[in-house]
């Protein structure tokens, strides 16, 4: 029992799971590539969730930020020809500078101003995408290869492995660090800046920190993006994907570990679900009807988010237990 | 110096749809402290139903319009009520994600029940454009910046000169405050969400000749009047209409002057610097915080 309550063996039960598809024969490859696109959104979510969930700031730019490591990391490993470590290593870098500056513009905004900011900054880089064909291939797009590690070629199971061991281990990293006395500083941040700065928490250095990490990870969701699907074009790191990220965070549960993970396999295991029924898939607009539906059933009776499920029943089923106990007695 | 004119009336003309739907953001900001991000998606829906008006009952547009615009506020004023104040222990981020989950119900809804195809949409009036010293100005122009112009001065006067004005105002202020005063603070809201969304179907049926009826016809008029939101400063109602007209004349002149492909980032650099310079808009005032 106490090997379930721990959280690093609960964050490798994640993973196993994950793997699923790709160890038990005869999984259509739709599967994985369904599975994949959960896990790397997952990761961007993560991000998100450190810092809208543990710092209270707010950006609707990290989908171009995804996007400009997916660009950045095809661009290295296909016409410069660098090592896939070197290149992702740089395609990470480079998004965690700009929110290093993001950061440093959020030390001034707050709330709406912040969103409109981050907002501005993604349509700019959006707009950067499209123009710069030389870069990115303009409309149609850029491609990339599966990544090639150590001169061994990984193959699309391995890339999706790959993904998903670096989920589990991020999911550890963020446990940690919001444990640590960073994280709880940022916590007090997020709950009053000023009580915070009072008690000598150093705001300017957590607000860069929060975005810092989130965006290093959107990088790393960019990357597993464009050396899984091997193509990238600007159609997808648009402000309805940073919308769609917090929607992922607040539905999961805000401030937890699990909950982007949650979120994410929810927001896109849903949409397919519907599409897979026999009546309701083959009518245009239906699936998206539904999901929006169970979205707000999800968010008007679990505001907290779905992580809270397992608990909830299981104190329901405590209450009973001890309301029995009672009766006995 | 033609030309400049020129332009400068196109972006008053886009400004003024920008305006509306900047207006609605403000209303249901300052009333129900939420971000409406399902307002242009809502515009859309309401627009494809005032083709269905005007295309299967063969109403004119004189009379779809407004009925369109009174079925908008029925909408608007349903969401409030069941969506946005049906359960108490929601916090307003589940609120502004609600918004969202409205986006995806109502694109769903479009295609399911108008088809996917695109609609034409015809002007309100077409006669030929008239020349103003050499600046060519279309009567349909006229009249989307007239209509605009009348129903902000009805808003402003309401707002400023009526007691309702005053509840909305105080609502705006301080939601519990107002309802120890004895304002009911929820019909406020509703009577905002119902407003708003009528704003919005305007705005999209003014957009309409010009992009066709489509799923995604509102999103860059939304994303716009958002950003006017913001840059006006949104803790007052007259701040984000006046950036709208700023924001589309702007692009229209960065447009001519400087480049048609980079117009729109340039001008999104140029607020972003702005609001990094001065952080509560061009209005705004500051709001200060109590621990």
């Amino acid at each position: 029992m106490r090997l379930i309550r721990n959280k690093y063996f609960q964050y490798l039960l994640v993973g196993v799971v994950f793997l699923l598809p790709v160890i038990i024969r005869g999984v259509p490859t739709a599967t994985v590539t369904l599975a994949a696109s959960m896990v790397y959104t997952a990761i961007a979510a993560l991000g998100i969730n450190v810092l809208l969930g543990y710092s209270g700031q707010i950006s609707l730019g990290h989908a171009a930020f995804m996007g400009l490591s997916a660009y950045l990391s095809a661009y290295l490993t296909k016409q410069m020809d660098l090592p896939f470590l070197l290149s992702v290593l740089i395609a990470v870098l480079v998004p965690m500078l700009i929110g290093l500056i993001l950061g440093a513009i959020a030390v001034r905004l707050e709330g709406f101003y912040l969103a409109i900011a981050t907002l501005g900054f993604g349509e700019i880089l959006r707009q950067l995408f499209i123009e710069m064909d030389w870069f990115t291939g303009g409309f149609s797009g850029a491609s990339a290869t599966y990544p090639k590690v150590f001169g061994h070629t990984m193959s699309k199971n391995e890339m999706y492995i790959f993904m998903v061991c670096l989920l589990v281990v991020l999911m550890m990293l963020v446990y940690n660090f919001v444990h640590s006395s960073s994280g709880r500083a940022m916590i007090a941040m997020k709950s009053s800046k000023t009580a915070a700065m009072a008690m000598g928490v150093n705001v300017f250095k957590y607000k860069l920190t929060s975005f810092a990490i989130s965006s290093v990870f959107a990088g790393l969701a960019g990357v597993c993006y464009v050396h899984f699907f091997r193509h990238v074009d600007p159609s997808v790191w648009t402000a309805a994907l940073s919308l769609n990220l917090i929607a992922i965070v607040v539905i999961g549960g805000l401030g937890t570990v699990g909950g982007a993970v949650v979120g994410a396999v929810v927001m896109h295991g849903l949409p397919e679900l519907m599409k897979g029924l026999p009546v309701v898939g083959e009518i245009p607009g239906v699936p998206l009807l539904i999901v929006g539906i169970l979205m707000i059933v999800m968010l008007i009776f679990y505001p907290r988010g779905l992580i809270y499920i397992p608990r909830d029943i299981k104190n329901f089923f405590q209450k009973r237990a001890s309301r029995a106990k009672k009766g006995e007695a | 110096m033609v030309e400049f004119f020129q332009q400068v009336v196109g972006g008053i003309e886009t400004g003024s749809m920008y305006a509306l739907a900047a207006m609605g953001l403000v209303l249901i900001f300052q009333t129900a402290k939420i971000i409406n991000f399902s307002q242009g998606t809502l515009g859309m829906f309401m627009a494809y139903v005032c083709t269905g008006l005007i295309l299967d009952l063969g109403l004119p547009m004189w009379i779809a319009v407004p009925v369109s615009m009174i079925l908008a506020m029925v909408l608007g004023a349903l969401i409030d009520r069941f969506l946005m104040n049906g359960k108490r222990n929601i916090t307003n981020l589940n609120r502004e994600m609600i918004t969202l989950a409205i986006i995806m119900i109502f694109q769903g809804l479009a295609p399911m029940l108008f088809g996917a195809n695109e609609t034409p949409f015809s002007k309100f009036i077409n006669t030929s454009a008239l020349d103003v010293g050499g600046v060519k100005i279309l009567p349909n122009s006229i009249l989307i910046i007239g209509i605009t112009c009348v129903i902000m001065a009805v808003l402003f006067f309401v707002l400023e000169k009526t007691t309702l004005g005053v509840a909305v105002r105080a609502t705006a202020s301080n939601p519990q405050v107002a309802r120890l005063q004895g304002i009911p603070v929820k019909k406020v809201t509703i009577g905002a969400w119902a407003v708003a969304t009528a704003l919005g179907c305007l705005a999209a049926v003014m957009v309409a000749p010009l992009k066709n009826v489509t799923v995604s016809m509102m999103e860059s008029i939304h994303l716009n009047s958002f950003i006017a939101s913001v840059l006006g400063g949104f803790s007052t109602f007259y701040g984000p209409v006046v950036a709208s007209f700023i924001i589309g004349i702007a692009n229209n002149l960065l447009g001519y002057y400087v480049s048609t492909k980079w117009s729109l980032p340039l001008l999104y650099a140029l607020i972003l610097l702005f609001i990094v310079l001065r952080p509560n808009g061009l209005f705004g005032k500051k709001i200060v915080k109590k621990v």
